[in-house]
C-alpha cells in the first residue's frame, strides 16, 4: 500500500484535467436542474418535479462528463509518451490469445500475420493460443487449423496450442491458468483477442516502453475497428479511427497512471499481474455474484492497488481490432458488458482501490444505468404534465382581463439545446481539429469528412432511443436476476433483413406507439417533443435492417486509401489457405476423446 | 493434405502406434513454469459472517 501512495499519485496536470471534468460536469448538471425547476415553478413544483429536477441533474452530469473527456483530449495538450529504444536483453515476451468458438482459420491466419510482422521488427516473442473452445468439432478445426499455423510458421517450440478441459472463469480464467502453469516463463505477455491484429513495430515499442519503466504494469493501446462492410460497422470504424484518439488522449490525460485495462491490445507485466490480479469469485449467484465478467476493469483497478502503473497510449499505432456489423450485435455485446459492468457496484467500496479505481467502477454502472434514468426522465414527465394543475385564467373574483399563464417554452427549448450541445459540440470541435491540423486527408479530405461527422452524429441520434431500450432492458434483465452469461461473439454476421429487425425490435416498436399514443391522448403538448424519441422507436425495424447494408463507399478513414500493412499480410494468408482449406474429412472418425488432447 | 485427426491428436499412453504423435501433441504446449497467482480480497467480509466466525473459533477453543 506504501508503494501505491508513492507512485500512484496523480500529477498536477492529471489533477487539473480531473477537477476541471468534475467542475464541468457538476456545473452542466446545476444548470440543467435549474432550468427544468424553473420551468416546473411556472405551474407549481410538485413532487414529480423534484423527482425530474434530480433524474436531469444525473442524465446531464453524465453526458457532460462525455463531453469533458473529448474537450480534455483536444486541449489538454499532446500526448508526452515517451519513446524509448528497445535494449538487449530483450525481455521474455509471449504473445497470447485466448480464443472461444472463434472461426479457426481467420483467427490462426491472424496470428500467422503478426509473427511475420513481429519477426519484421526484430522482436522475439512465443505465441500461444489458449482455447476455452466448449464445440469438439470447432476445437478439432482449431487443431486442425493450429498444425497448418505451426507448419507455415516454422513455430514448434515458440507456437504453442493449449485447450482447458472446462472454461472456469471464462476468459480471465483461461488467461490466468496460462499464467499459474507457464507465466514463470515470460516477464511480458501480450494479451489479444481472436480478433486481434497488432503490428510488429507496435509490439517492440510496448516491449521497449515496458523494459524502460519498471514500475508500468501494463500498457493499454488504441484497437481501431477494421473490416467494417455495414453502414452501421463503418460508422463505428470511422468513431474509432477519427473520435476515437481525442477521447482516448482525454481519457490517459485524466485517469494518469490509474488507467484503463480492455481485456486485450495491451501488454502485461506478467509477475505483476501474477501477484496482484488472481480474480476472487464474488459471493452470492449471477448475475451481480460468482465470476467477475468484465474483468478487465477490475485487474486494472488491483495493479493500481498494488502499486503498478497502468497506462493507456492513444499514440501508438498499429493495433486493430474488428466491430459488430449491425445493430443486434452491438445489443448483444452490450448486454454482456452491461451485466459485468454492473457487476463493479459491488466492487466500489472493495477494500485497498485508489479513489479513481472506484469512480472508474461508479462509472462503469453510470454507463448502463443512465439509461433507465433517461426513461425515467421521459416517463415522470408525462406524469408531471398529467398531473399539472389547469391553467386559471380569472384568479380575482372581479376580473375583467383574463391572466394567461407563463409558458416554460423558453426554459426546455434551452435545456434540449443544452442536451445537444454536449452530444453534438464535441464532435464538432474534433471536426474542427481534424480540418485545423492536417488530419482531414486521412478521411478523404475536408468536405468527406464532414459528410461523416455530420452522419455519424444523425447515426447516432437515430439509433439513441433503440440503445436507450436496449440498455434499459439489459440493465433490468441482470437486476431482476437473469444472466445472460457470456456468450461468444458472433463475428462476420452478414445483413439483416426486415423481417430479422422486426424478430428483434417489435417490442420497441409497440413501446415507441404505445408512447406516442399516450401522449397525444394524455398531454398533447408533450408530444412534439417526444417526437425524437419515439419516431426511431416506431421505425426501429426498418432502422436494424437499413443500416446494416453493405457500404463500402460511407465513412472513409485512412485505411481504405492506404491499405494497412498487417491486414494486407493478414489478408494474403487468408487468401492461400482458404485455396487449400478442407478440414470436413477429418471430421469422420472424430470423437470427443481423440480432442482433448492438449487441454489443461 | 495434412495429417488425419485422429492420429494427431491421439491421447494414449505408452506403447501404441501413436507414440510419436504424442511427442508432437506436447510440444504444442507451452513451457511448464508455474507462478503463484493469489486470489484477491474484493469483498469486505460482512459483519454477520465475521461474528459468527468470531463466535464459532471461540466455541470450539473452549471445548478444545
Amino acid at each position: 500500500m506504501a508503494r501505491q501512495q508513492t507512485q500512484l499519485a496523480a500529477d498536477t496536470r492529471t489533477r487539473f484535467a480531473r477537477a476541471l471534468a468534475v467542475t464541468v460536469s457538476l456545473g452542466c448538471a446545476v444548470i440543467a436542474s435549474t432550468l427544468l425547476a424553473e420551468a416546473a415553478a411556472r405551474d407549481g413544483f410538485s413532487g414529480w418535479d423534484g423527482i425530474r429536477a434530480v433524474l436531469v441533474f444525473a442524465t446531464t452530469a453524465w453526458l457532460a462528463w462525455g463531453a469533458s473527456l473529448a474537450l480534455i483530449g483536444l486541449f489538454g495538450g499532446r500526448s508526452d509518451a515517451p519513446r524509448p529504444e528497445l535494449r538487449a536483453p530483450q525481455p521474455r515476451t509471449v504473445v497470447a490469445v485466448p480464443i472461444c468458438n472463434e472461426d479457426p482459420l481467420t483467427t490462426f491466419a491472424r496470428i500467422a500475420a503478426i509473427d511475420r510482422s513481429v519477426a519484421q521488427a526484430g522482436v522475439t516473442a512465443d505465441f500461444v493460443v489458449l482455447s476455452d473452445t466448449r464445440d469438439e468439432i470447432l476445437a478439432g478445426k482449431e487443431q486442425f487449423a493450429f498444425a497448418r499455423l505451426l507448419r507455415e510458421t516454422n513455430g514448434a517450440g515458440r507456437i504453442f496450442y493449449r485447450r482447458r478441459r472446462d472454461n472456469t472463469g471464462r476468459k480471465a480464467g483461461n488467461i490466468e491458468e496460462f499464467i499459474r502453469t507457464s507465466g514463470g516463463a515470460y516477464e511480458l505477455a501480450v494479451i489479444l483477442d481472436a480478433d486481434s491484429l497488432m503490428e510488429g513495430s507496435t509490439i517492440r515499442a510496448m516491449i521497449a516502453r515496458m523494459q524502460s519503466d519498471p514500475r508500468l504494469g501494463l500498457l493499454q493501446t488504441l484497437p481501431k475497428i477494421i473490416g467494417a462492410r455495414s453502414f452501421f460497422g463503418r460508422a463505428l470504424q470511422f468513431a474509432s479511427w477519427f473520435h476515437g484518439p481525442i477521447f482516448t488522449r482525454g481519457l490517459a490525460r485524466m485517469q494518469g497512471p490509474t488507467g484503463p485495462f480492455w481485456g486485450h491490445n495491451a501488454i502485461i507485466r506478467v509477475n505483476a499481474f501474477a501477484e496482484s490480479c488472481g480474480l476472487p469469485e464474488l459471493s452470492g449467484p449471477p448475475p451481480l455474484g460468482g465470476h467477475i465478467l468484465s474483468h478487465d476493469y477490475v485487474e486494472a483497478a488491483l495493479l493500481a492497488r498494488a502499486g503498478w502503473k497502468v497506462e493507456v497510449d492513444e499514440t501508438l499505432g498499429g493495433s486493430f481490432e474488428e466491430g459488430p456489423e449491425n445493430v443486434l450485435s452491438f445489443a448483444r455485446r452490450e448486454r454482456r458488458w452491461c451485466q459485468g459492468n454492473l457487476q463493479h457496484a459491488r466492487l466500489i467500496f472493495a477494500p485497498g482501490l485508489a479513489g479513481w479505481s472506484r469512480f472508474v467502477f461508479l462509472q462503469n454502472v453510470t454507463a448502463y444505468v443512465v439509461s433507465l434514468l433517461w426513461a425515467a426522465f421521459l416517463v415522470t414527465s408525462a406524469i408531471s404534465t398529467l398531473y399539472a394543475p389547469p391553467p386559471e385564467y380569472f384568479p380575482g373574483p372581479y376580473q375583467l382581463f383574463p391572466v394567461f399563464p407563463e409558458t416554460s417554452t423558453r426554459e426546455i427549448t434551452l435545456l434540449a439545446l443544452g442536451v445537444l450541445g454536449l452530444l453534438v459540440v464535441p464532435k464538432m470541435l474534433i471536426l474542427l481539429h481534424a480540418a485545423l491540423f492536417g488530419r482531414a486527408r486521412d478521411f478523404g479530405h475536408s468536405l468527406r469528412m464532414a459528410r461523416s461527422v455530420l452522419s455519424e452524429v444523425i447515426l447516432t441520434t437515430l439509433l439513441a432511443p433503440l440503445m436507450l431500450l436496449y440498455h434499459s432492458r439489459s440493465v433490468l434483465q441482470v437486476l431482476s436476476g437473469q444472466d445472460g452469461g457470456w456468450p461468444a461473439n458472433q463475428r462476420n454476421e452478414g445483413r439483416l433483413s426486415l423481417r430479422d429487425g422486426w424478430a428483434a425490435g417489435s417490442w420497441i416498436v409497440l413501446i415507441g406507439a404505445v408512447i406516442l399514443a399516450a401522449v397525444q391522448w394524455l398531454a398533447p403538448d408533450l408530444t412534439v417533443w417526444l417526437l425524437p424519441v419515439a419516431v426511431p422507436m416506431v421505425f426501429a425495424p426498418f432502422l436494424i435492417a437499413w443500416t446494416s447494408r453493405p457500404s463500402s463507399q460511407s465513412f472513409a478513414v485512412p485505411e481504405d486509401a492506404n491499405p494497412l500493412d498487417i491486414v494486407a499480410e493478414f489478408d494474403s494468408i487468408c487468401d492461400v489457405w482458404r485455396l487449400t482449406w478442407n478440414d470436413e474429412h477429418l471430421m469422420n472418425n472424430l470423437t470427443s476423446t481423440d480432442l482433448i488432447h492438449a487441454t489443461a | 493434405m495434412g495429417v488425419p485427426m485422429d492420429q494427431r491428436v491421439s491421447f494414449n499412453e505408452g506403447d501404441s502406434p501413436y507414440s510419436a504423435m504424442t511427442a508432437e501433441v506436447e510440444n504444442w504446449m507451452p513451457p511448464v513454469a508455474p507462478l503463484l497467482m493469489p486470489r484477491q480480497t474484493l469483498e469486505r467480509r460482512p459483519h454477520r459472517a465475521g461474528l459468527f466466525e468470531l463466535t464459532r473459533t471461540f466455541l470450539l477453543r473452549r471445548k478444545a
